[in-house]
């Protein structure tokens, strides 16, 4: 398999990572829904199975939005697109023996994935073929595919932003959606913040010397940003 | 008692192979390596090396740790080449290392193993019984791939 370019992590820094669905299956998982629970939610994970050798898998791993989940898997996007341009622009990239055991894991940047890795630009979803099970799709339908998750989401995705519980006057009523400006503004700010504690919570020092340049762009970023309430359009 | 080709790795599974799996005299289609004398290319994907099925990461069970000791076969040719090709385009660096790059096409009877009923989209699965030997029975018929020819290094 190709070099990873990356910093080695001496342990995978997601735990506990839960299984919701195996998205694409055939004689085992090639991409696989995950979630990591924490105080102030959940964030969701991708699982995509993108090499092999005589001894090892690789995984591919990195975190995906509500909306990116319910976009695949109702036909608005690809998966190449959702691998291509990762919300937290980095991935974790390890291989995996038979007995479950990482023998190598990395934390590699968006620009160091070989992009030998991405799908074909017609990945699209297709339930029919994905191999997906009749129970795992309907926990996918319950999360990602009905009109009051899709609000839920949009809810939280504020409150996660702002830090606070929002004011029930800045709700858009229901069935109404953020505009898709906003949507983007809030998903972006979102990584961002995640990134920064990623960095400097889990991760640790390793890479704050690594990436000085990045953890000054997110703090600038995040001291520029402009209020919540103006990103609500009806 | 028949035993199966996988006895010893099964023989404590609950409903393993399940009971309504029965034998069968169809047709069949498996995705299989241009060498014809590859071991993997009538070897169930818990008997291959690297596997993705016990990873404690997902849910292991009994129902796919059985699965595991089945070979994955398709009714038809089309079905077969649609589903390479859903799976190509999803994993193209390295799907054909996985399952190889051709089909090859043979007739199973009622002594070659049990069979489940196939999916929507053509696939079932096969436990074989201890003294089958599927590669003499199947012919290696082209490329799996209709998008365009596996080069081994896109």
């Amino acid at each position: 398999m190709e070099t990873i370019r990356g910093t080695q992590l001496s342990k995978f820094p997601l735990e506990p990572l839960n299984i919701v669905a195996d998205l694409l299956y055939y004689d085992g998982p090639f991409l696989s829904l995950l979630e990591l629970e924490h105080d102030s939610g959940e964030s969701y994970y991708f699982y995509y199975w993108c090499n092999l050798d005589e001894r090892c898998n690789r995984w591919l791993i990195f975190r995906v939005t509500r909306k990116q989940i319910t976009g695949y898997l109702t036909g608005k996007t690809t998966l190449r697109e959702i691998i291509s341009h990762p919300i937290d622009h980095y991935y974790f990239l390890g291989d995996m023996d038979n007995d479950s055991e990482w023998q190598q894991l990395y934390l590699v940047m968006f620009a160091d994935l070989p992009h030998s890795y991405w799908p074909k630009e017609n990945s699209w979803f297709n339930r029919e073929l994905s191999g997906v099970s009749e129970a795992d799709w309907k926990i996918l339908e319950q999360r990602f595919l009905t009109d009051s998750s899709y609000y839920d989401d949009r809810v939280s995705e504020i409150e996660v932003v702002s830090g606070d519980t929002i004011d029930e006057d800045w709700l858009p009523k229901r069935g109404q959606r953020l505009s898709g400006v906003a949507q983007t503004e809030l998903t972006n700010r979102i990584s961002r913040e995640t990134l920064e504690q990623v960095l400097t919570e889990v991760i640790g020092k390793q890479l704050e010397t690594l990436l000085p340049k990045l953890l000054e762009e997110i703090v600038l970023k995040t001291l520029a940003k402009p209020s919540t309430a103006s990103l609500i359009a009806n | 008692m028949t035993a199966f080709k996988y006895q010893s790795e099964i023989q404590n599974l609950p409903n393993c192979p399940p009971a309504n799996y029965q034998q069968v005299r169809i047709q069949a289609f498996r995705w299989v390596f241009e060498d014809e004398n590859h071991s993997n290319n009538f070897r169930p994907p818990l008997v291959i090396s690297p596997h993705r099925r016990k990873d404690k990461r997902f849910r292991g069970n009994d129902r796919m740790t059985c699965a595991g000791y089945a070979l994955s076969l398709f009714t038809t040719l089309e079905q077969a080449k649609k589903r390479y090709d859903f799976f190509y385009v999803n994993s193209p660096n390295h799907f054909p290392k996985s399952v190889g790059t051709h089909i090859a096409q043979g007739l199973l009877e009622e002594p070659d193993g049990v069979a489940s009923k196939a999916d929507n989209s053509g696939h079932f699965e096969l436990h074989e019984f201890a003294e089958t030997d599927l590669k003499p029975k199947f012919q290696w018929l082209g490329l799996a791939i209709q998008e365009k020819k596996y080069d081994g290094n896109n």
